[in-house]
């Protein structure tokens, strides 16, 4: 038996193709990037190390910092514009006994729909001309608040976000529906029977109790904002004046656009950080010993 | 009475979030069957006048949308399948068989899954085109299954530690190889992870847009998400068809949704665990 599980060449058959995959395509770009980052290229001709200088220029270059401030402003908007509603609907959902596939269904309808569609659905939506909110806001009386809300300073930012608010509440909700689910019964009737009102009963009993699955929702919503780039994209591609550009947005147009690959990655360098630290910083803060029951 | 009423209220405050949910699906779906003058003179609200299949029509032949679903559906076919196909074996390799570097290739894959695609798509950009397959199918079919690889590993490994080892160790000792038995008793058991693993796969590979968008030039190529960015460019006035076009690329998802809701659910919150 052990012989069997121990043949080496079977193991490298099963584990090989995948691993050389992954590494071509993860591992070995990864430092591919961080050279990059010290370097001036162009995509063409020899490669000149410029050591951290792309890194100084990005503190001082005011599109990338805009686009910095645009990504933590979404962060924080995103979060708590995902997390609470699907929060209490989840909560609401799980107090039905019956009917919750129907909610659950339209609740995550968003969610499949690729952000292109998303993102060009809701240009039409927002669209000066004949676009639905403004046809809204004339149908109740707010003909003076109608504009072109994607192109205009002031409005852009938040209408950026909604869509990716309105797409994303449903899975978080599911999520969390689930969590809710797992939690047996018993602790939950154990606390009514002790006279707990429904406000106690949730922040005394269900949250505690769903900490990790909330973790989750946390960390997906979290990096999730920080990655953003298609659906913002492809409705504004950054503009007005980059109030809309976020670093994934700033990092494909300096690369792609302008073919500054150096600079490009260097931005690329400072995303994935960013990412990693949010990561760590939610986990440190959500720390705790495992919830088993 | 009170409860009653309490009752009817959590409905109705479940019904209109749902209803702000789907209405604008609902509303591009009424809008998908307008003619350009009815969208240009009437209310979007008003309903269409006729319900004909003349804008999906413009949208499938004119707007080129057949090519590009046609193209999604190689692309998330194939890279599906191979992901499922090259996890199963590593899954197997490192839960079952016994080697030294099991646990340090499961963390690194596990690794993989916190990395942005973004860190990689310069690079990427560079090695596909001295590889000469910059602006084919598989400059998007491999990057998709290396993609993939981390959350279905992670999950096949799951699932096998929860089969029996007696299941192949008897077959070991009929005699039985070990790849034959992989083939014949360890795949077929895997068929719930599997379902899990492929609807995850196939709603992210069907949807994907970054990678698509910077590795594929020519139109032949585009896949559904960056047709219809092509389609609004070359025909932005034609709203009708515009919105047609998006509810063909959505819809093949919303139905396979609506019959398997359960599977689909837990197949995203499985994909949620370890992101």
């Amino acid at each position: 038996m052990k012989k069997i599980l121990s043949n080496k060449p079977v193991i490298a058959l099963f584990v090989l193709p995948g691993l050389l995959v992954f590494c071509l395509i993860f591992i070995y770009p990864m430092f591919y990037t961080l050279n990059l980052s010290l370097t001036s290229w162009k995509g063409i001709g020899p490669k000149e190390y410029i050591g951290l200088q792309n890194y100084s220029r990005l503190l001082q270059d005011e599109v990338f910092v805009q686009s910095v401030k645009n990504t933590f402003l979404i962060l924080a908007v995103a979060m708590v514009g995902q997390l609470v509603p699907a929060l209490v609907f989840a909560l609401l959902l799980s107090g039905l006994k019956r009917g919750t596939r129907v909610f659950r269904i339209a609740y995550f309808i968003p969610v499949l729909l690729s952000s292109t569609a998303i993102a060009l659905m809701w240009e039409r939506i927002y669209s000066s001309s004949y676009g639905m909110l403004n046809e809204i806001l004339t149908l109740v009386g707010l003909e003076s608040w109608t504009h072109d809300w994607l192109s205009d300073e002031a409005t852009c930012r938040v209408a950026v976000v909604v869509p990716v608010i309105w797409q994303w509440i449903g899975y978080h909700m599911i999520i969390l529906y689930a969590g809710l689910k797992a939690i047996p019964d018993q602790y939950v009737e154990a606390a009514k029977l002790d006279g707990a009102n429904a406000v106690q009963l949730v922040t005394r009993i269900i949250l505690p109790m769903l900490r990790d699955i909330l973790k989750v929702c946390i960390v997906l919503a979290a990096v999730g904002s920080i990655k953003i780039f298609d659906n913002i994209y492809i409705m504004t591609s950054g503009g007005p004046y980059n109030m809309t550009s976020t670093i994934a947005i700033d990092m494909y147009k300096e690369a792609f656009l302008k073919l500054n690959f150096g600079y490009g990655s260097a931005i690329a360098v400072v995303l994935c950080v960013i990412c990693m630290l949010v990561y760590l910083v939610i986990n440190r803060l959500m720390a705790g010993d495992a919830i088993e029951y | 009475m009170k409860k009653k009423v309490k009752k009817t209220l959590l409905y109705l405050v479940l019904g209109v979030f749902a209803v702000i949910q789907i209405f604008p699906l609902i509303w591009l779906l009424n809008y998908s069957f307008k003619s350009n003058a009815e969208i240009y003179t009437k209310s979007s609200f008003a309903l269409a006048e006729n319900i004909d299949a003349t804008n999906y029509i413009a949208a499938w032949v004119k707007g080129s949308i057949a090519k590009y679903f046609g193209n999604s559906l190689f692309v998330t076919l194939v890279s599906v399948v191979a992901t499922l196909v090259l996890a199963a074996m590593m899954a197997y390799a490192i839960t079952r068989m016994r080697w030294k570097f099991s646990g340090v290739v499961l963390g690194f894959l596990m690794v993989g899954m916190m990395i942005p695609i973004h860190a990689t798509l310069i690079p990427l950009f560079v090695l596909l085109q001295k590889i000469g397959l910059y602006s084919t199918r598989w400059s998007i079919i491999i990057p998709y299954i290396a993609v993939g690889l981390p959350l279905a590993v992670f999950i096949f490994s799951n699932f096998l530690r929860s089969i029996p080892r007696e299941l192949e160790e008897a077959a070991f000792i009929d005699g039985c190889g070990i790849i034959r038995a992989f083939v014949q008793i360890i795949v077929p058991s895997l068929k719930p992870a599997v379902a899990t693993v492929a609807i995850f796969t196939f709603m992210s590979n069907w949807n994907e847009f970054i990678m698509a968008s910077t590795y594929l030039q020519k139109t032949d190529l585009y896949t559904l998400p960056l047709g219809l960015t092509a389609f609004k460019g070359a025909h932005g006035s034609e709203m009708g068809p515009l919105a047609a076009a998006i509810l063909i690329a959505s819809v093949p998802l919303l139905i396979f949704y609506c019959i398997f809701s359960e599977q689909v659910e837990k197949s995203f919150a499985a994909g949620a665990v370890l992101k």
